[in-house]
């Protein structure tokens, strides 16, 4: 029976290894909507999550008072608030990555979406007690940008 | 022979009944003896965000156009999805099996209704030594100096740039290893139609010339690859401690984000907008800033950019220490694969690293 038990744990790993060497760096979606409705559509979707949406930064307003031309490119910070209060003190470093953002921009009548993949920056704080964190934000942040995808479709 | 309850068989049987399940789990996440692969399918999971819904190119270039389709081979489409452009965007796909890929090659094949393939004839040996000057002269203002490619990839959507498409690098060891002598000629004789890679004929070059220059642009796989850095051992902060308490500090760093020629954008606290108005933590506090010219620029180089924005210090009291700190570009940079990017990323760096040091000197 011990055997297995052995077997199966290392099936076990085998298979979560490879799914996460699929985890690319980055996660990237293309919406088939114009901007405003993908915006919408994200918002509505980051809040379905649990989330709470602190702030957009609108960078291409930004970008256009200092004379430069540009489409809609945008960021949308957000995160748990039990989190934000929490995270920083088992890490202070973990404090310039949060909130969380996923930027998302205008490909004339597409829209990206475009995050860090919480999977990988995992992989720069060690720390035990925040890996379970991750491993939530880099699910969720998929299945928003699933979601936001499949309303274009 | 052991005999054996009912109860622990059943068990036994069961372990299997799970052993095989995980087995044929790990080959459906593998792949491997997957029959047909649905190219649509991957094509949308891993290629579409760039490449565009219909292969018309955005992020990366355009992959449905006829004049591309009947240029290139599927051992050059195989191999560009094997290896990807190192330090250009474009990501090596290791994770995909043979089927898989063949599956991608037939559904981008599918846009120009499977046409057949037609290279141009083999040329003669050339001079890479000529084909270098000829280079300079006629290519490098598209393709860079040396092959390195364009300021930029792809197609230019969502903001001015120099050209509507972007040449690509063609001193990248991805593409050399993909593009047979007969790619890159085919390139060159016909040029590629709806693409600013006109025909070298057209343009009055002869036949010799191309040889050369196809000489050359082979040769430029002997040189040493350009690399994007990937300092593996950079922390995920840059990080400095302050001498004086939150709100002193806070003042210094604003007073050093001016000093370095950034805009200060706004300063507030890390929990705002998540507490009531009123209960942040007054300890912790954000100081946004931009420098638009370096971000405009930035953004026609790689629109994913946007992942390092705005340029923020964070300052925030820990167990009665006050410190300063930011991303480390240098660490975050290394999730792009892109070397021009990560070039930007060391000034950032540098940056960063002077408003920190000049705040908490
Ligand atoms: C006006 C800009 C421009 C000039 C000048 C130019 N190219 Fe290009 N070239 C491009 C673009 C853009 C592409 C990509 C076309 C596409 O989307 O398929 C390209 C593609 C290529 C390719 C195929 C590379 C690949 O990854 O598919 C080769 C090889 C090439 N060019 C060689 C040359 C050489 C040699 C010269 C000089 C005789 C030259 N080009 C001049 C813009 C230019
Ligand atoms: C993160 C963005 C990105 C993704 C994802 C991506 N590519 Fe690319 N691809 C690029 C860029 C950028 C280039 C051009 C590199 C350059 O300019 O030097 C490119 C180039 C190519 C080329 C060469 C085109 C030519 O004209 O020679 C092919 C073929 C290609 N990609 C296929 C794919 C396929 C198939 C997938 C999915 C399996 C894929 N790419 C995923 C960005 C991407």
């Amino acid at each position: 029976m011990r055997r297995y038990r052995s077997l199966l744990g290392v099936l076990l790993l085998a298979a979560f290894s490879v799914a996460t060497a699929r985890a690319g760096a980055l996660l990237m979606a293309r919406v088939d909507l114009p901007f405003p409705e993908a915006m919408a559509q994200l918002q509505d979707s980051i809040v379905s999550h649990g989330y709470t949406i602190s702030r957009i930064q609108r960078v291409d307003a930004g970008l256009r008072a200092n004379g430069y031309t540009t489409a809609a490119y945008q960021i949308v910070f957000f995160a748990k608030p039990a989190e934000m209060r929490t995270l920083p003190s088992l890490d202070p470093q973990i404090a310039a990555y949060l909130p969380l953002q996923i930027v998302i921009f205008a490909e004339r009548g597409h829209t990206l979406l475009l995050a860090a993949n919480p999977g990988r920056i995992a992989s720069f704080f060690p720390q035990h007690a925040l890996q379970a964190h991750f491993v939530t934000w880099a699910h969720d942040m998929r299945a928003i940008f699933r979601e936001v995808r499949h309303a274009g479709q | 022979m052991e005999r054996k309850t009912a109860a622990s068989q059943l068990k036994t049987h069961g372990f299997f009944a799970l052993a095989a399940l995980m087995l044929w789990s790990c080959i459906a996440i593998a792949g491997p003896g997957r029959p047909a692969a649905d190219g649509a399918r991957l094509y949308v999971h891993y290629c579409a965000a760039c490449h565009g819904e219909r292969g018309r190119g955005g992020i990366g270039l355009p992959l449905s156009l006829p004049s591309f389709l009947a240029g290139v081979d599927d051992g050059y489409l195989r191999q560009t999805i094997r290896l990807g452009r190192p330090g250009r965007i474009m990501p090596a796909f290791p994770q995909l099996h043979g089927n898989q890929i063949d599956a991608l090659v037939r559904y981008i094949r599918h846009w120009s209704g499977n046409r057949p393939v037609m290279l141009a004839a083999a040329g003669k040996p050339g001079n890479a030594v000529r084909g270098a000057t000829l280079f300079s002269a006629r290519c490098a203002i598209c393709h860079g100096a040396n092959g390195v490619g364009g300021e930029g990839t792809g197609v230019t959507l969502s903001r001015p740039r120099s050209q509507p498409i972007m040449a690509p690098a063609l001193d990248n060891p991805g593409f050399l290893a993909s593009a047979s002598d007969r790619v890159i000629r085919t390139a060159l004789v016909r040029g590629r139609t709806g693409t600013p890679m006109r025909s070298a004929l057209k343009q009055g070059l002869s036949e010799r010339d191309i040889d050369d220059l196809v000489a050359y642009v082979r040769s430029l796989q002997y040189q040493p690859p350009p690399r994007a850095a990937a300092p593996r051992d950079e922390g995920p902060d840059i990080v400095g401690v302050s001498p004086d308490g939150v709100t002193a500090t806070v003042a210094r760093l604003k007073e050093a984000v001016e000093a370095a020629n950034m805009r200060l954008i706004r300063v507030q606290y890390l929990d705002q907008g998540f507490v009531p108005a009123g209960k942040e933590n007054r300890k912790q506090v954000i100081v946004y800033s931009c420098d638009f010219g370096f971000l405009n620029t930035a953004l026609q180089v790689d629109p994913r950019v946007g992942l390092f924005l705005p340029c923020r210090v964070t300052v925030l009291q820990h167990h009665g220490k006050v410190l300063v700190m930011s991303v480390n570009p240098k660490r975050l940079g290394t999730l792009f694969n892109d070397a021009a990017l990560s070039r930007l990323c060391d000034q950032m760096y540098r940056k960063y690293r002077d408003i920190i040091e000049e705040a908490t000197f």
